[in-house]
């Protein structure tokens, strides 16, 4: 997004060579941010694209426009797009450009493996795509690809590929992010001074690395199955397939919390900036990251209550999942005790913050009634679930990264994004994206299923409000397309360095746009310039 | 565009401290890529 980058000016030494050594050969963490960034906004399209058919599809009742094995390739290819393709690719972006700013390091620490997990992802997702070419068709049996149903798939094994790819990638990414953070830290940048999204990252990684190879397992052993003869979800060889499931949630549920943690490290950047104070609680806010991070650990089975579990689980897991409201509230509490009190002013990135906050916690409440086991017997695989993971994801982390693209765009081209539009862009998302998944908790509590492409006329009504907030909302995201794409190529406006006059940080004190190479000598570290002010608290 | 670390211009200290990181964490992913085969096999 920050080809601006380009015309750097204060950059003599390394003049930008040709297109191929600067965008496929690059080693450096902002060039290869913006590949990050760029490559999420296209996926988020693609993505987008699918999410248009499904509610196409499901304007009224009837099997309309497409077959119905095509809607389960598009529900399925809709959540693997947006999860391993637009949001975390988003966050990976966002970490590789602000990182190392923030803690005063040169680069990332190992630069040319953050080239090849950049450059394994357009290959991965360009596999995983074109099986909906291939004459069997695409995966269809859910982004969760359960056993024996994502068996019968004949473009198996080319997903798994793809899955191990995308793993691969981000493991690469994750060691790279931790061996930055703890290796490249300008002195006297101690880890509790850090910003909380430096800390947010640290911990996301840990959660990559613990995780992602657990996904691999899982997929490898659904490929032997289907290829090799095994039959570890197999019962007719002895095998399982509520295994599979808890194998999948065991990184499943970690990996919703891998799409969260960074959006509340940017949530926790833009909130003082707009608020003029620094964050409220600061050690309180990483504790609960880490503490959430932990919990994720042990509360994967709540996808699985309805499979049938021993009394002692359910009950287990029930509790496990409540306990995670306990540190998700001291966040939610400290970001508003934060502007308690506050000269706020409300530009773009602070009005995704405030809408975070309140349409996260909206989220986060259908979690906690979707964590109550009798409720969930009920709610499970309606479009309740639907409803709750469209909160925390589109309203959590989509918000979460538009805000924190608004806040840092004006660093990473040198030029002033357009407040007007960009106010324009907001309203219209925070609207249509209530009118597209308020309704679907009403359908789910009515019993509606999630994943079919034709329904009971009883639905009629609500499914057709949440098409019409789905088709608005869809297209709002043009608008943000457009002031991105004005920002970074026909923007007039200078920014200032310090581009917002609350915001403080190391990132803040290098010129706009970031050079091509900053912090070759060390930066001084002095806590008046941290976010936090001084850590005593 | 070659960056700084690309070219080498880590000091010692740095070098080996990545190093040391990157050694755990590869073992930490090998550890729990097999997490679930022992765990399965165990259940046998
Ligand atoms: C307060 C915290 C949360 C609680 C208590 C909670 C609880 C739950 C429960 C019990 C389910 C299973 C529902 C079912 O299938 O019957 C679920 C599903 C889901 N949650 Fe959450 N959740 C929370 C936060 C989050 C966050 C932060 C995210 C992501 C950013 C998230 C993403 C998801 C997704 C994607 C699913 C659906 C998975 C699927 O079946 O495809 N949740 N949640
Ligand atoms: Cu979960």
């Amino acid at each position: 997004m920050a080809h601006e980058a380009t015309h750097d000016h204060h950059d003599h030494h390394h003049a930008p060579q040709g297109f191929f050594q600067r965008w496929v050969m690059s080693t450096n963490h902002k060039d290869i941010g913006t590949l990050y960034l760029v490559f999420s906004l296209t996926m988020f399209f693609i993505g987008g694209s699918f999410a248009m058919v499904i509610r196409a599809e499901l304007f009224k009742p009837g099997l309309d426009l497409v077959q119905p094995y095509f809607f389960n390739e598009m529900t399925t290819m809709h959540a693997l797009v947006m999860i391993f393709g637009a949001i975390m690719p988003a966050f990976v972006g966002l970490g590789n450009w602000m990182i190392p700013l923030m803690i005063g390091a040169p680069d990332m620490a190992l630069p040319r493996m953050n080239n090849l997990s950049f450059w394994i992802l357009p290959f991965a997702f360009a596999l995983m795509l074109s099986t909906l070419f291939l004459p069997g068709g695409g995966p269809a049996g859910g982004w969760t690809m359960y056993p024996p149903l994502s068996l019968q798939s004949s473009s198996l094994a080319y997903v798994v590929f793809a899955i191990h790819l995308m793993g691969i990638s981000s493991i690469m990414g994750a060691i790279n992010i931790i061996a930055t953070i703890l290796n490249m830290r300008a002195p006297g940048m101690d880890l509790l001074k850090m910003p909380v999204f430096v800390w947010s990252w640290l911990i996301t990684a840990f959660l990559l690395i613990a995780v992602m190879p657990v996904l691999a397992g899982a997929v490898t052993m659904l490929l032997t199955d289907k290829y090799f003869g095994t039959s570890f979800f197999n019962p007719g060889g002895g095998g399982d397939p509520v295994l599979y499931q808890h194998v999948f949630w065991f990184f499943g549920h970690p990996e919703v919390y891998i799409m969260i943690l960074p959006a509340f490290g940017i949530i926790s950047e833009i909130v003082p900036t707009f608020a003029r104070k620094p964050i409220f609680g600061y050690r309180a806010m990483v504790y609960a990251i880490a503490c959430i991070a932990f919990l994720s650990f042990i509360v994967w089975a709540h996808h699985m209550f309805a499979v049938g579990l021993p009394l002692g689980a359910d009950i287990f897991f029930m509790y496990a999942t409540m306990l995670i409201a306990v540190p998700t509230g001291v966040k939610v509490f400290n970001w508003v005790a934060t502007m308690w009190g506050g000269s706020m002013t409300f530009e773009t990135p602070m009005l995704f913050a405030v809408a975070f906050i309140i349409l996260f916690t909206i989220g986060g409440f259908s979690g906690l009634m979707l964590a109550l086991v009798p409720a969930d017997f009920q709610y499970h695989d309606t479009y309740f679930v639907v409803a709750h993971f469209h909160y925390v994801l589109v309203t959590g982390a989509a918000f979460a990264i538009m805000g924190g693209t608004y806040y840092w765009l004006p660093k990473w081209t040198g030029h002033m994004y357009n407040e007007f539009w960009g106010k324009v862009h907001f309203w219209c998302s925070v609207v249509f994206v209530n009118v597209l998944f308020f309704p679907q908790h009403f359908l789910g509590l009515a019993g509606m299923p999630r994943r079919i492409p034709d329904y009971n006329v009883a639905f009629a009504n609500f499914n057709m409000i949440s098409s019409i907030g789905g088709f608005l909302f869809g297209a709002s995201q043009l608008i943000f397309l457009g002031v991105v794409v004005h920002c970074a190529f026909f923007a007039r406006k200078k920014a200032a360095d310090r581009v917002w006059e609350g915001a403080k940080g190391l990132e803040w004190t290098v010129p706009s746009p970031a050079p091509h190479h900053t912090f070759e000598v060390p930066p001084v570290v002095r806590d008046e310039e941290l976010a936090h002010g001084h850590v005593d608290d | 565009m070659t960056s700084q670390a690309a070219n080498g211009q880590l000091g010692p200290k740095h070098r080996h401290g990545v190093r040391r990181t990157v050694l755990v964490l590869a073992i930490v992913v090998g550890a729990f890529f097999l997490l679930p085969f022992v765990q399965i096999l165990l259940m046998k």
